[in-house]
């Protein structure tokens, strides 16, 4: 009984990294319909860079955390002001190659500047170790279910009662539209890039001291974000969280029930699968042509 | 039916061929080569499925490790002759690329990247970890036989240079038939409008899905004669990133154009094999490269500089046939 009730803390915390990864894609895919490949590579970097800057130089978390969030958020606004937007032919095809390619080139700096050194960040601290009887949750995992629960509310108030949030809506519903009632459809495009970056950099900086920082996490962390989007619907902000709790619920217990070598292979089958049986995910819209 | 100036093409590159295979200095210059010809195999099946359907794949690792593993079984396991075992293969990926794709291609073709990106990754992580079946990392799979065709052993770098390229050029001409069909010319309307083509009567996702199972069926076929080739090979050969360098290769060279595939292939291969230290640096220049070709050069660097050149040299008054056009996917 205990050994199910760990499970499920850890299948939680790890849920919660896969849910903000999967609402940084939904907030990108709503406002530009493109899917970023590059999504996990910005949590990667807000990890290595967090890392280390505390490692190597011995930096306050708080001013680690700081500055990883500012570098990737300048990378993400680069990517899609200065490369997706100057793309001569914009088709979807395209936009997603070069979000594959931005994915490559983050990892690539990711090994010239950093290295290749698996980095490991010291926990937070500052919450206590929470125990209910045999079961506990850890300090970190406390800090990532509170970060999951301030990003879900400011991200659902701000595209709901914000200006911006709804001049965000609207650009993605209906560009040309949008454009004639003065939003700038460019702008809000760089602004959901802006946002996915900055919530996959701190997302990144809170799992480092659970998972450890390392250049290639990068790919794990974008199929298992995409997945969690998928599961529950593209789209769906409320669905990418609950998508990412199911992929972290499948993916523990296999490693706890089963076996652990598939751990990841068994959440990527999973994204297959639903790619498969239901692309419209739990809570989506259909959009799937029947032939 | 193989329009003449390609034909003229297919015979220009055997005599490259000929004359590589003799000024080649040693061995290892021949397997170099015929690396770059097996990548050029899965390169030109690549561009087959991107550059005529618009359809991409991120696992073409995953099914060339599916046509290597095949091979490896069917004469290991199932004592099946080597060549049967290669025609097995290169089905078993086939039908894995149907499987997938055609419940896929209902959706918008970049889901389909995902699912191949994601499929490449859980199978790398099947090939490592299923050490029954696969030997995992290490050893992997030894003692493939050579392959043998009518009896003829087909050993050592020499004879497998032969085989695989000609393997490819014979790979370039069903692609060149294909392109010139009927079908072809369809797969090219899809790509422009998907819409204006399904209303000419064109069952547009079974033409993507046929194009889709056929380039991973030849993906699988140069597995396959990758294992005959190497012999013995583990799990670190079908690595997500292996995918990467084959899109890599489809970029370099073109688009839209098979033989920018075959130029790419022998880029990527041999240059770093020439450049040192090319290894940290590998995934930025990359990266960048990818980023920059999508940008500026959206049919391929090769072919823009081509396209380009072209341009120039041709008079403002000289009227071009529409197949020869720029961004045309000829």
């Amino acid at each position: 009984m205990d050994a199910l009730a760990q499970n499920l803390v850890s299948a939680l915390i790890s849920g919660a990294i896969y849910g903000v990864a999967g609402l940084g894609f939904t907030v990108v895919y709503n406002a530009t319909k493109i899917m970023n490949f590059a999504q996990g590579e910005f949590l990667m970097m807000g990890a290595l860079i967090s890392a280390f800057f505390v490692t190597s130089f011995g930096l306050h978390i708080v001013l680690a955390i700081g500055i990883a969030t500012i570098a990737t958020v300048m990378l993400g606004v680069i990517l899609d002001r200065w490369v997706i937007q100057l793309g001569r032919r914009k088709t979807p095809l395209n936009a997603v190659m070069i979000t594959l390619g931005a994915a490559i080139t983050f990892r690539g700096l990711a090994v010239v500047v950093i290295g290749r050194d698996v980095l490991f960040e010291p926990p937070f601290g500052g919450i206590p170790t929470i125990t209910f009887g045999n079961v506990y949750l850890s300090s970190q995992g406390v800090w990532i279910l509170l970060m999951l629960i301030v990003f879900s509310l400011g991200l659902s108030y701000m595209f709901s009662k914000t200006r911006i949030g709804m001049s965000m809506r609207a650009a993605s519903d209906n560009p040309r539209a949008a454009m004639l009632c003065g939003i700038d459809s460019r702008w809000t495009s760089t602004l959901a890039f802006g946002i996915a970056a900055a919530t996959g950099a701190i997302a990144g900086a809170f799992v480092a001291p659970i998972s450890s920082a390392f250049y290639e996490s990068g790919l794990f962390f974008s199929l298992k974000g995409f997945a969690s989007a998928m599961l529950g619907g593209l789209g769906n902000p409320v669905g990418a969280i609950i998508g990412g709790m199911l992929i972290g619920l499948i993916e523990t217990f296999s490693a706890g029930y089963l076996t652990s070598v598939y751990k990841d292979a068994v959440a990527l089958t999973v994204l297959i699968l639903v790619l498969l049986a239901m692309p419209d995910g739990l809570f989506g819209r259909a959009q799937v042509k029947r032939v | 039916m193989v329009v003449k100036a390609e034909l003229k093409a297919v015979l220009a590159a055997a005599g490259i061929v000929l004359l590589a295979f003799v000024l080649a200095p040693s061995d290892f210059h021949l397997t170099v080569l015929t690396i770059a010809a097996l990548h050029g195999i899965a390169a030109v099946a690549l561009s087959l499925a991107f550059g005529c359907a618009g359809v991409i794949s991120l696992g073409s690792a995953a099914f060339f490790g599916i046509g290597a593993y095949g091979v490896a079984f069917a004469v290991q396991k199932a004592g099946i002759p080597t060549f049967a075992a290669l025609a097995l293969a290169t089905l078993l990926a086939g039908a894995c690329g149907y499987l997938l794709a055609r419940p896929l291609l209902r959706l918008d073709s970049h889901y389909l990247a995902m699912a191949t990106l994601a499929l490449g990754v859980v199978a790398y992580i099947v090939f490592g970890q299923a050490r029954p079946l696969t030997g995992g990392f290490d050893p992997g799979i030894t003692g493939v036989p050579p392959l043998q065709i009518f009896g003829f052993q087909l050993a050592g770098p020499r004879k497998m240079y032969w085989v695989s390229w000609t393997t490819l050029l014979l790979v370039c001409v069903i692609g060149f038939n294909l392109v010139h069909s009927a079908r072809g010319r369809a797969m090219r309307a899809l790509r422009s409008s998907e819409i204006a083509t399904s209303c000419l009567g064109v069952d547009t996702v079974g033409l993507r899905v046929m194009v889709f199972s056929l380039s991973t069926a030849l993906t699988g076929l140069a597995g396959g004669l990758y294992a005959f080739f190497m012999g013995s090979f583990a799990a670190t050969a079908f690595e997500p990133g292996f995918s990467i360098d084959i899109l890599m290769m489809v970029l370099v060279g073109s688009t839209s154009t098979l033989w920018g595939a075959v130029v790419g292939a022998l880029a990527i291969t041999i240059l770093p094999n020439l450049l040192e230290g090319f290894e940290l640096y590998k995934l930025l220049v990359f990266g960048l490269t990818m980023m920059a070709i999508m940008v500026f050069f959206p049919d391929g660097l090769v072919q823009s500089v081509i396209d380009g050149v072209r341009s120039l040299r041709r008079k403002p008054s000289e009227e071009t046939s529409i197949l020869r056009r720029p961004g045309s996917p000829l």
